[in-house]
């Protein structure tokens, strides 16, 4: 699993998880199960996923095509978006 | 909040209010344009003026149509508006003859510190947008006479200060009455309509995303963050406001300045549609809606109108597309044209630039990018691909406002 | 063969046209960092109004460092790269060049050619001080290299100084009144206090 920078006017805010050997049915079982994460409404239905973690950030999935996406807490200052990113990704491994 | 999508025009309307979505780069872009031809003092009056008045328009619409009575509960609502349309989170305080706004986030100040503010030394305030509203929500909630305080932004972020602040004083303001439009004189403005290409993917297109933004509202801070832009629900009476009164001015004062106005004011569409559209077609929501895009040129015109449609933009149909050649798109009723009609009757010259900059847009997006691959759409992207200009040109060819049934912009290569 | 933009005073072809492996060649104003004059190959991928702005830089940064640390003037940087190699060189007080060859040209033949292209450049510029160059001109290109949104540039300075936009393609022809506004304009756009001209 490794982060790839999303583009967007607002630096560093969304990263791509590039879940690499790892089926997307596997990592939705997973993150469904982890006590970090809990899954929030969308209005997308089972289209788009949402969880959440305790500090606001977001993990977006898209179940028919495996895209994921780390979505950060728009109060983190800019300077510690790609250390939170990478936080979240250990969190996930 | 009460949002009517029309079926009929595909204009969007806040309880009997126009409105209509649009994201930071042509909020920016458009005042920058008016404060470029005014001069930053003029036109922060003109756009306060401006936007007073359509705040007025809205927040008396909203407030007839609740049941808040005090002026607490009245001022509550004004301020909750203001936030779910994503334009900041803004305080405000009333009493007797004097008050005071202190706005957080708001959006133009705000995302004008985010675009420009590592290039651009900033030295006059950026939100006039939020000094109407202030005037209008005070005048409302505790029954003043209309056109009674003046306001002052004596603090921006985008000058570098820690808040936007403004004073409010009891004190008469120039009196602009002219009519504005609502939704009666939109829906019952004569339309000809006749669907175009693509028409029924366009319409499911502009079906599936309205319902998606139905429940679209600002965050904590006031502000909605989507399709890596900052969007807001704005007032159409706003953006015609500010657009036209400068044409005017212009037209009759110095002429030769009308082809520069006409192309920025086209631009501020162009860069709009580039981010957005493109923000909305690379984003996760369409993903899971519509699958990652191709590059398919007919399939990617379609889903553009139909976003224009979704997004209030009008009933926009295409005429006639060739791929890497040719649009002619037509609106049969778009945001700009109620306004003016309304305000001068009919012009000699074609002017809804707006759709221009976006038809422009359209073929941009569908040139220029790769689809198949990664796009990171950003400000570095824009600035990389238009050095050297767009590479598509644009003209109006029928206008509403010159008293077409229809406005039709025809595109092709430069 | 691509020759340098509108309103520059003389043709750089002439002086270039049997040079081997020769990429692009910029004379470039001091201290303003100006273009002056140019050609770019006809083969080459070199942007030659960007490429310029930031030589521009180049030079001036190299003249602040030749005297920070007591170089003497006159001397020639060489900056080897894939697949170009620069070579920077003051032609007098006022003028640098900057040459930019294939790398697989010899030092040797790129040293020896940029020698004769001076020779052959430098009496004409003898007679020209930065001075005698168009403020109008100068203003312009620095706009135009700084400004965010540079394809609509030339449509914010009308509006922003009431001059009609077709009296920006040919710079030279502005008043002096139309150049203080100009000045002013260009300032107000790119948010600076002052230009470094």
């Amino acid at each position: 699993m490794k982060l790839k920078k999303s583009g967007g006017c607002f630096r560093n805010i969304r990263w791509m998880l590039d879940l690499e050997e790892e089926t997307v049915e596997d990592f939705i079982e997973k993150i469904k199960k982890s006590s970090l994460f809990r899954e929030t409404v969308s209005p997308l239905g089972d289209r788009l996923l949402r969880f959440k973690d305790n500090d606001g950030n977001e993990i977006i999935v898209v179940p028919s095509t495996g895209r994921t996406e780390i979505r950060l807490h728009y109060l983190i200052p800019e300077s510690e978006r790609k250390a939170k990113a990478e936080e979240i990704l250990k969190k996930l491994r | 909040m009460s949002r009517f999508c029309s079926g009929k025009t595909d204009l969007m309307y806040l309880w009997n209010t126009p409105v209509v979505y649009h994201c930071h780069h042509f909020n920016l872009f458009l005042d920058q344009t008016i404060e470029d031809t005014l001069g930053p003092q003029k036109s922060y009056e003109l756009r306060s003026n401006v936007a007073y008045r359509a705040w007025y328009q809205l927040l008396a619409d909203a407030i007839s149509n609740s049941d808040v009575s005090t002026p607490i509960e009245k001022l509550t609502l004004a301020k909750t508006i203001f936030k779910n349309m994503g334009h900041g989170k803004i305080n405000l305080f009333w009493e007797t003859n004097k008050g005071e706004a202190i706005g957080e986030f708001l959006h133009y100040g705000y995302s004008w510190k985010q675009k420009y503010g590592e290039f651009v030394k900033r030295f006059h305030p950026a939100d006039p947008v939020a000094a109407g509203f202030a005037r209008a929500a005070i005048e409302v909630s505790f029954n003043l006479p209309t056109f009674s305080l003046t306001t002052d932004e004596t603090q921006c972020i985008a000058i570098d200060s820690e808040q936007c602040y403004f004073t409010i004083d009891l004190q008469s303001s120039p009196k602009d009455e002219y009519p504005l439009v609502d939704r009666e004189y939109c829906e019952n403005l004569e339309m000809l309509y006749r669907p175009g290409k693509y028409e029924e993917k366009v319409r499911e297109v502009a079906k599936a995303l309205k319902e998606f933004t139905a429940g679209v509202k600002g965050d904590e801070r006031g502000l909605v963050e989507a399709f890596g832009v900052y969007v807001t629900m704005h007032l159409s009476n706003y953006y015609n406001g500010i657009t036209y009164e400068t044409l005017k001015y212009l037209e009759e004062n110095k002429p030769f300045l009308t082809k520069p106005f006409a192309n920025l004011a086209k631009e501020s569409g162009h860069v709009c549609v580039f981010n957005t559209f493109g923000g909305i077609l690379t984003s996760a929501e369409w993903e899971s809606l519509y699958g990652k895009p191709s590059n398919d040129p007919e399939l990617l015109i379609s889903y553009l109108t139909g976003i224009a449609r979704a997004l209030g933009f009008g009933k926009w149909v295409i005429k006639d597309f060739e791929p890497n050649k040719l649009l002619v798109l037509r609106t049969y009723i778009n945001y700009e044209a109620p306004y003016y009609l309304a305000r001068f009757g009919h012009c000699k010259e074609p002017n809804n630039f707006f759709v221009r900059g976006a038809s422009q847009a359209f073929m941009v997006l569908i040139d220029k990018l790769d689809w198949e691959s990664e796009i990171t759409l950003n400000d570095e992207l824009y600035r990389k691909l238009f050095k050297e200009g767009i590479g598509w040109k644009v003209e109006e060819t029928k206008s509403i406002c010159t008293g077409s049934a229809y406005t039709e912009v025809v595109v092709t290569r430069e | 063969m691509k020759d340098s933009a509108v309103s520059l005073p003389f043709s750089m072809r002439r002086y270039v046209k049997d040079i081997d492996g020769l990429q692009a060649v910029f004379v470039l104003t001091f201290p303003d960092g100006n273009l002056y004059s140019s050609w770019t190959s006809p083969h080459s991928s070199i942007d030659t109004e960007s490429t310029a702005g930031y030589l521009g830089d180049l030079i001036r940064a190299n003249r602040k460092v030749i005297k920070q640390l007591d170089i003497p003037e006159n001397v020639q940087i060489t900056i080897e790269s894939q697949p170009f190699v620069l070579l920077v060189k003051e032609i007098n007080k006022y003028f640098d060049i900057v040459t930019i060859f294939n790398r697989s040209v010899s030092l040797g033949i790129m040293r020896m050619e940029l020698k004769n292209l001076i020779e052959q450049i430098e009496p004409h510029l003898k007679t020209v001080t930065p001075s005698a160059l168009n403020e109008g001109v100068k203003l312009i290109n620095f706009l135009k290299r700084y400004s965010i949104d540079t394809h609509v540039a030339l449509d914010r300075l009308s509006l922003v100084t009431g001059i009609d936009v077709s009296k920006f393609h040919n710079p030279m022809g502005l008043t002096e009144e139309e150049i203080e506004k100009v000045r002013e304009g260009v300032k107000y756009i790119l948010g600076l206090q002052k230009l470094p001209f």
